[in-house]
């Protein structure tokens, strides 16, 4: 793997562990115990995070995993590794 | 109503068989790696749907919606989790399995695992472990479309006809037509099923009066189950990382890590999965269970949630609801007999008989144990044994699958190997599993984490240890010898 790829990787998974502490600290801290319109503020919270994981996955594949997946390909290619 | 139901899963089923009769006739090579993998070659549409459709099943179509019902935002902190979960595991694990797995002609769980530790006790310890996360997984698709059919027929259909009905179609269209029968139905299968999930939220939303009036109604009603119970905080964390992490220690999903054509076909299929499983199934179980709470109070059964929504709201939406019950439940009890045929044969028999059956022979024998392993699950099903909530009968699969987490963590993430930690670690982590989950241990862990979790480091700590020993010994003979 070269190194754009392997840094562009990186960014993505600190960028999922960014979001998973965003998720989890809140509901295991307590916080946001108040309402918007009578909803909890906490379940908007999590639901929120919960479409942004599936947000950062669309932008994981064009941004990151495009070029990870040419880059094995081609070493398999190369290596002719096949069953 | 209960005739039009019959007709809809009638068709449903010609519809299925007709499918596994196609596939056998394409079949042409007539080995395992075809009848189990499709010889490593299914592209990203057949690999995305059949990833979502296995695992989103009943447990997601049934249990999950009921789960937010009965538990609220403790069940929001899992399922939530499961969008980022599954594509974090396949990303950064699951692409270095199938690059092993294509390079090595991997089929069961126990390939990678003896070949990762060079022993054919951990081929045998996986290949249990699998057989037995398998059973009560599989079961509860088996009770959950039983279930489905007995309430929405009004008791017309009894649960037992469900539950044998589907039995004996998934046992021939899975014998029959193996894999590409089984991806073929996915396909559709995930679709339907995914529409009437859609389909019950737009009705729950437009019940209740929209998103907001919705969920203020059912806070109003049941404020305790939108506040985070900090004495309980280890329920939902062990159920969270249950739930995401067994997604890929699952064996049959395990085995779809390794049949995609190329990494380019499995990073689509992950991206396909992946926001198939948060737009289809997650968004609309949430809005459903929650603004259920308020809209139909005092619901006992909350497996019945979907069900009783239906009769209640839209009568003529009922043969969809069995329909897709039905879809749910096969798409991954399929994939689920297969994989238990193929652990089967390949991680338990072989070994044990110190054999080496042909590849025409593994895929008789397998399809043998396809027809067994139903009859042992629609019995199960049928026995007292087998009744019980959706969500923790699945949740004791998934628990006896984590065991084989470390024994494959740690080679392949950290490039740790030890024949004895495997051994060792996958040993007592099935018998403390099995000891905790099914109470025949009862131990409180502080703040109420489960048994999972308690293992999970267990065998962290007993991988490591071993592998130290092991690399003492081998500093010491190296010694020895100059």
């Amino acid at each position: 793997m070269n190194e754009e790829v392997k840094s562009k990787n990186r960014r993505l998974f600190f960028g999922y562990v960014t979001l998973i502490l965003l998720y989890v600290l809140p509901y295991i801290l307590g916080l946001f115990q108040g309402t918007w319109r009578g909803v909890p503020l906490l379940l908007l919270w999590m639901m929120t995070l919960s479409f942004s994981f599936v947000v950062l996955t669309v932008i994981g594949y064009f941004h990151v995993f495009v070029d990870w997946s040419k880059d094995v390909d081609a070493l398999i290619d190369k290596e002719e590794i096949s069953k | 109503m209960t005739i039009i139901i019959i007709v809809f899963v009638c068709i449903f089923i010609l519809k299925n068989v007709f499918i596994a009769i196609q596939s056998n006739k394409e079949s042409t090579q007539n080995t395992s790696a075809e009848y189990y993998l499709s010889n490593n070659s299914v592209s990203w549409v057949g690999l995305g749907f059949t990833m979502f459709a296995s695992w989103m099943s009943v447990w997601a179509y049934l249990g999950a919606p009921g789960a937010y019902y009965g538990q609220g935002l403790e069940w929001l902190l899992t399922h939530g989790f499961t969008g980022v979960g599954t594509p974090l595991l396949l990303w950064f694990i699951g692409r270095k399995m199938w690059f092993l797995g294509k390079k090595n002609g991997y089929i069961t769980p126990g390939d990678l695992l003896a070949d990762f530790h060079k022993s054919k006790y951990v081929r045998l310890l996986t290949g249990l472990i699998s057989i037995a996360a398998l059973i009560p997984y599989c079961l509860v698709q088996l009770i959950g479309i039983g279930k489905v059919v007995a309430s929405s027929t009004g008791g017309d259909i009894p649960f037992w006809i469900g539950v044998v009905v589907a039995g004996l179609v998934i046992a021939f269209y899975s014998y029959t037509g193996g894999i590409k029968a089984v991806i073929k139905t996915d396909i559709y299968q995930g679709i339907l099923f995914g529409i009437v999930m859609i389909v019950v939220a737009s009705i729950v939303l437009f019940q209740a009066g929209g998103f907001l009036e919705g969920m203020g109604q059912s806070f109003a009603l049941k404020p305790h189950l939108f506040i985070p119970d900090q004495a309980k905080i280890g329920v939902p964390l062990t159920s969270m990382f249950m739930w995401s992490l067994g997604f890929i220690v699952l064996p049959h999903l395990w085995q779809r890590t390794y049949m995609a054509k190329s990494s380019e076909e499995l990073s689509k299929a992950i991206l396909l999965s992946s926001v198939l499983s948060g737009l289809f199934i997650t968004f609309p179980a949430c809005i459903i269970g929650l603004i259920s709470i308020g809209l139909i109070p005092g619901l006992l059964d909350v497996d019945l949630l979907m069900p009783t929504l239906i009769s209640q709201y839209f009568t003529y939406g009922l043969p969809f609801l069995v329909v897709g019950a039905f879809a749910a439940g096969m798409s991954t009890v399929d994939s689920q007999l297969l994989t238990a045929s193929s652990v089967m044969v390949r991680d338990i028999v072989e070994p044990l008989l110190n054999i080496k059956l042909s590849k025409k022979r593994e895929k008789t024998v397998g399809r043998l144990f396809v027809l067994a392993f139903v009859i042992l699950l629609v019995s199960v099903a049928l026995s007292p044994t087998g009744q019980g909530n959706i969500i923790i009968i699945a949740g004791k699969g998934i628990s006896i699958a984590l065991v084989s987490a470390v024994p494959l963590l740690f080679p392949l993430m950290l490039n740790i190997r030890s024949k004895w930690g495997g051994i060792v670690s996958l040993t007592v982590g099935l018998i403390a599993t099995i000891l905790l989950e099914f109470n025949i241990v009862d131990l409180q862990f502080p703040r109420h984490f489960g048994p999972a979790v308690l293992v999970f480091l267990l065998e962290i700590i007993l991988y490591y240890l071993f592998y130290l020993i092991e690399k003492l010994f081998w500093i010491r003979n190296i010694i020895k010898m100059h």
